[in-house]
């Protein structure tokens, strides 16, 4: 009975919960956290195509009934003590997507994933700003994608004379003492894609004064690296800084 | 049933909105990584269940089969490029073919399908070419390379002596009962509820274990090694092979995910990864478990790993 219940109504209850937790996360501006904003209708129109249908097969499908399929599987015979394993997973699914998706708080990736990921990769940076973009202006309305594509063309330190960069981004840890990288994470399709892309701040002895995964808003010019660094040739030099919130959108497209 | 759905909306809305940084970073990650595959691949589950319940209940059953060739090899080639009329994601391709089945298809029909749906599709086709256009001929090998292993290994399945027992006892059954129902348009819509209830039921939970299985496997295993032996012709292949089958994204974009490793890897490699990725991952596997068998599973996916790993290794030669 509790078999045959659980076997029934599981994928319905998975459906219910995964479409509330992704329209809360719709609602409340957070679904750009785990996929990118292009793909916000489709996830929308078929979670409410999904959870109405869902919502229908629970009102209007009475428990007791057994249909075709019930018949077919039922015949089949299955040993009791995986009957009752099947009943306990099933029930454990429930609860820990209950727990995932609607009890913990949302939450972005942190820089743990973005150093086993390639920084400043070609595709990520492949969109951003060129340097004919940054000979017509300052430079101050680019964000930190735009600025990490400009870098990665290996571009002199005299290109970016009289260039003001004022970005945001969580504090990455790439080993260096005395630079870290000021990143974002770029996303293609979903959180799983997700590629950091990051410009190195020259900071003597930031680990004293800085975490990693901490937000910070940065003002300032660039220069050649004093630690002349193949990695990176030239270094944002801060003139301000701030520890800043995690900006509604962390991510870049 | 409902007094839960209730109680849902009510934790919802009163769970914390922030706390999360709490977490340890790979808790998080894995959390975040989990719900994001799970979100991005849970429209496409969707579609391609409610495709799976109007081939089934909906469109008559005759259709189907005056339209696709009898002779089985021209069958399956008509097949391959079924994915063109219906561009669902590989995740709504199983119940979409778990319907065909349900509906008449053969076990090597809807294989041919869930192998070459994904990427014989306008949406997947187009994001390749926006990627790499006509370099090294990656388009072409995957367009090429997808028909061929879809109807390679639709034929070699075909020679199997009883195809159904590839499937797995339940869904078997469940099949057995699928032909001849009422024409009356409530009693369609009841049915076609009823599908929606078993096929979730069959899909929900494995989705779950494979997205979780994915995001898992992205906290701990690091890519610097897979990375490292990108320039090897045979190594790179298998590396990003193993790369596609961990990462299970989505056939629609996994070019854009490549090409970030495009540098550091030989072209026969990414075709390798744009063929193997679409056909058989993580998640994929978790899904395909409810309809076949385990051992049907294990063959299929040395079938398509040998065929891929062959034409990447071929486009290398030539490249």
């Amino acid at each position: 009975m509790l078999d045959r219940l659980t076997g029934r109504w599981t994928g319905i209850a998975l459906s219910l919960l995964t479409v509330l937790g992704t329209l809360w996360l719709a609602l409340t501006g957070n679904l750009d956290l785990y996929v990118h904003p292009r793909y916000y209708a489709f996830t929308i129109a078929m979670g409410v195509i999904g959870g109405l249908t869902s919502l229908a097969a629970l009102l209007l499908l009475p428990s007791s009934e057994r249909d075709e399929h019930d018949h077919a599987v039922d015949d089949i015979p299955v040993p009791a003590h995986r009957r009752v394993l099947s009943v306990v997973g099933r029930v454990l699914l429930v609860a820990i997507a209950a727990v995932v998706l609607l009890a913990l708080p949302p939450t972005t990736l942190t820089s743990a994933l973005a150093a086993d990921r390639e920084l400043n990769s070609a595709a990520a940076t492949e969109t951003s700003a060129t340097s004919p973009d940054l000979a017509e202006t300052d430079g101050s309305t680019f964000s930190v994608k735009d600025w990490a594509g400009l870098l990665r063309q290996g571009l002199p330190a005299d290109y970016f004379q009289g260039k003001t960069a004022d970005v945001t981004g969580f504090v990455l840890d790439t080993g260096a003492d005395d630079v870290f990288y000021l990143a974002r994470f770029h996303i293609t399709h979903c959180a799983l894609d997700a590629q950091p892309v990051g410009i190195p701040v020259h900071w003597p002895g930031w680990r004293q004064e800085l975490q990693t995964d901490e937000w910070l808003a940065v003002v300032g010019g660039f220069r050649s690296n004093p630690l002349a660094s193949e990695d990176a040739p030239v270094v944002l030099m801060p003139s301000e800084s701030r520890p800043v919130n995690q900006p509604e959108d962390p991510y870049v497209y | 049933m409902t007094g839960l759905l209730v109680g849902a909306v009510a934790v919802r809305v009163l769970a914390p909105s922030e706390g999360g940084d709490a977490l340890p970073d790979a808790v998080r990650d894995f959390v975040t990584l989990t719900l994001s595959v799970l979100i991005e691949s849970l429209p496409f589950v969707f579609l391609g269940i409610l495709l799976s319940i109007a081939v089934q209940v909906w469109v008559p059953q005759r259709l189907l089969h005056r339209v696709l060739p009898r002779t089985p090899a021209l069958r399956r080639l008509a097949i391959s490029v079924l994915g063109i009329l219906l561009p669902v994601c590989e995740c709504g391709n199983v119940p979409l073919s778990r319907g065909l089945i349900a509906r008449g298809f053969s076990v090597p029909d809807a294989l041919t399908f869930l192998l070459a749906a994904p990427i014989l599709n306008p949406v997947t086709i187009i994001t390749t070419y926006q990627v790499f256009g006509w370099d090294d001929g990656i388009l072409v090998a995957r367009i090429l390379g997808a028909l061929v292993i879809a109807n390679l290994v639709g034929w070699l399945f075909s020679r199997h002596p009883q195809p159904s027992s590839m499937l797995t006892p339940s869904f078997a059954a469940a099949c057995e009962t699928e032909h001849g129902h009422g024409s009356s348009a409530s009693g369609r819509a009841l049915r076609s509820l009823s599908l929606f209830r078993s096929e979730t039921a069959a899909m929900m939970p494995a989705l779950f274990v494979g997205c979780s299985i994915a995001g898992l496997i992205q906290v701990g295993v690091s890519r610097d090694l897979l990375v490292a032996l990108g320039s090897d012709p045979i190594w790179s292949v298998v590396a990003l092979m193993a790369l596609a089958f961990v990462v299970s994204l989505c056939s629609n974009v996994d070019a854009f995910f490549v090409l970030a490793l495009g540098p550091a890897f030989l072209p026969g490699s990414i075709v390798s990864f744009l063929l193997f990725g679409p056909m058989i991952d993580v998640k994929m596997l978790a899904l395909l478990r409810t309809t076949f068998t385990a051992r049907t599973l294990a063959v299929l996916t040395t079938l398509v790993a040998l065929a891929s790993a062959a034409v990447g290794l071929g486009v290398n030669l030539v490249a």
